[in-house]
């Protein structure tokens, strides 16, 4: 079976778009660890010991990560060209919600020299605009693409 | 020729080949965005030497004798220290030739995972009469004087103005902020030295562990040359006549970052330069391939009327345009990178970061744009010079 260019960008677009869900779920809890595993967490008055608000970026960053491996996979798989599009803009979402999540939505701790704040948060707000940069690319692609 | 834009015809070449065309600008993208890394770290650590050492005020600093490391470190990086000598000292200090005006500061390492402080800081007590580091700022920014139980902090330090802080059981009020300077200075708290001293009386009742400081110590003396003499003259005269002292003056603090990186600097020069060389010989190499796929294409081009001066000059163009797409790539690319993680560079080059001024990255990015598109210029000069001369007849056959 001869592919098309559009189809065969399209899959190589699936291919990154899972290394890059891989590489969202991973970083906060490997490459740029989040506070959490420098043993910093915050005591509350009862004497306890809870984690920091990064740590559950971290975790959502995993949920996230792991569905824009799914949507990866989709679109290696997809051949329709409203379905890339739709996944297109699938993808863009997550890629943007990626960013938000250290940033605006969950956030990270407010201590600048904090390890979320100098590594995570930069690592997931790059990835997360890297994510979009590729779901334009497959939503431009898919767009221009000739209806098979 | 002239219904056929060059500009076009070139960028039909570089499409239709899209994957060679995306290899050629990763590899210049690469080059350039390391390029443009290095000189981004080496113009953003002499941006925040100037801005931190002008914060500073002082042209020389005097300390204890042996405690030079460390103060350098807490300057550069914000590593918190105490160090103690007499006061005396600065009355030494204020009558040798040359010295302007001094003023005295004392140094005091919050304590770590302490309930009696908000967090493991670098105190700075100056003295509000003498002082020419936070005085100025006070000035011109907070219009009024430093109330006792008021702080002005660096730009790392994250409680808001009008937040509370608490050290050695003492709570103070943020009355500031200081624009950042990328140096150790952002990452301390200033408070008058009337108030340290009494902080270090109260801390026997209200810290886990007492502050052991008299009224009668500090831990630097700030000191501004008058303008006739060099500061490394005043220092020297300073060495020879105050006894158990040591002296750091601001150019040897420059000198001494500017050792710790060349190695650094020279490495990643080096790894461009050889990483540009091998591009260059890759982009020459890829034209010349193409140059030679396309033997039939350009020997119809010239059969249809276009000149060899075409055939150069459509090379060319599309060299540049390529050189161009890997050099925008590098600059994002690398202007990303660097941007996100200027802090994490700093931190773990152990020194200050500041990001350069607008003027000083537009002209980062000029440089690393021209120095790219003349790699791609110079790679397929031959190439180009080579296609120009084919001749129609024989080009068209050589390529069937």
């Amino acid at each position: 079976m001869i592919m098309s260019k559009n189809s065969m960008t399209s899959r190589v677009l699936g291919v990154f778009a899972v290394a890059l869900g891989l590489i969202v779920a991973v970083v906060p809890h490997y490459v740029f660890p989040v506070c959490q595993y420098s043993g910093m967490l915050v005591q509350t008055m009862a004497g306890t010991y809870i984690p920091m608000r990064c740590y559950w970026t971290a975790t959502a960053e995993v949920g996230l990560g792991a569905v824009i491996v799914v949507t990866g996979l989709l679109l290696f798989v997809s051949r329709h060209i409203e379905t890339r599009m739709a996944l297109g803009f699938v993808l863009g979402a997550l890629g943007a919600v990626a960013a938000l999540v250290p940033t605006y939505l969950i956030g990270v701790c407010a201590n600048p020299m904090h390890p979320c704040r100098i590594a995570t948060q930069p690592a997931l707000v790059l990835l997360g605009m890297v994510t979009v940069i590729f779901a334009i690319i497959a939503i431009a692609t898919a767009r221009g693409a000739p209806r098979e | 020729m002239k219904g056929l834009g060059l500009l076009q015809l070139s960028r039909q070449n570089l499409r239709r080949r899209l994957f060679r065309t995306l290899a050629v600008a990763t590899c210049l993208g690469l080059v350039t965005g390391i390029l443009f890394s290095e000189s981004l770290i080496a113009e953003g650590v002499q941006r925040s030497l100037q801005v931190g050492i002008a914060r500073l005020g002082a042209d020389i600093l005097v300390v204890p004798y042996g405690q030079e490391m460390p103060v350098q470190t807490s300057l550069l990086t914000g590593e918190p220290t105490s160090f103690y000598m007499n006061r005396s000292v600065e009355r030494q200090i204020a009558v040798v030739l040359g010295v302007e005006r001094t003023s005295s500061q004392l140094f005091i390492a919050s304590l770590q995972r302490a309930s009696c402080c908000s967090g493991f800081f670098q105190l700075i007590a100056f003295e509000p009469q003498s002082d020419f580091t936070i005085t100025p700022w006070l000035k011109s920014n907070l219009k009024r004087p430093l109330g006792s139980d008021e702080v002005i902090v660096g730009s790392k330090i994250f409680t808001p103005e009008g937040g509370e802080l608490l050290f050695y059981g003492h709570r103070f009020t943020v009355a500031g902020k200081l624009e950042p300077t990328g140096m150790g200075l952002d990452a301390a708290v200033f408070i008058p030295i009337q108030t340290a001293y009494l902080m270090a009386a109260e801390s026997i009742v209200k810290a886990e562990r007492p502050l052991a400081i008299k009224p009668d110590q500090i831990s630097a003396v700030l000191v501004k040359v008058d303008s006739a003499t060099l500061p490394d003259i005043v220092a020297s005269r300073i060495t020879r006549n105050v006894e158990h002292v040591s002296v750091i003056t601001s150019v040897r603090l420059v000198k001494s970052v500017g050792e710790h990186l060349s190695g650094l600097i020279q490495s990643l020069f080096l790894l461009t330069g050889t990483l540009w060389a091998v591009s260059t010989l890759l982009v020459g190499t890829i034209f010349s391939m193409t140059m030679n796929e396309r033997r039939r294409e350009i020997g119809l081009l010239r059969a249809i009327g276009a000149t060899g001066r075409f055939i150069f000059k459509m090379v060319i163009t599309e060299a540049a345009l390529l050189t161009f797409i890997g050099g925008l790539l590098g600059v994002v690319g690398g202007g990303a990178i660097m941007f996100s993680f200027s802090l994490l560079i700093s931190k773990s080059l152990e020194v200050p970061y500041l990001w350069p001024t607008f003027v000083q990255v537009s002209e980062m990015i000029a440089i690393s744009m021209a120095i790219a598109i003349l790699t791609g210029l110079l790679a397929s000069l031959y190439p180009a010079v080579v296609a120009s001369r084919m001749e129609p007849l024989y080009a068209i056959r050589s390529g069937e």
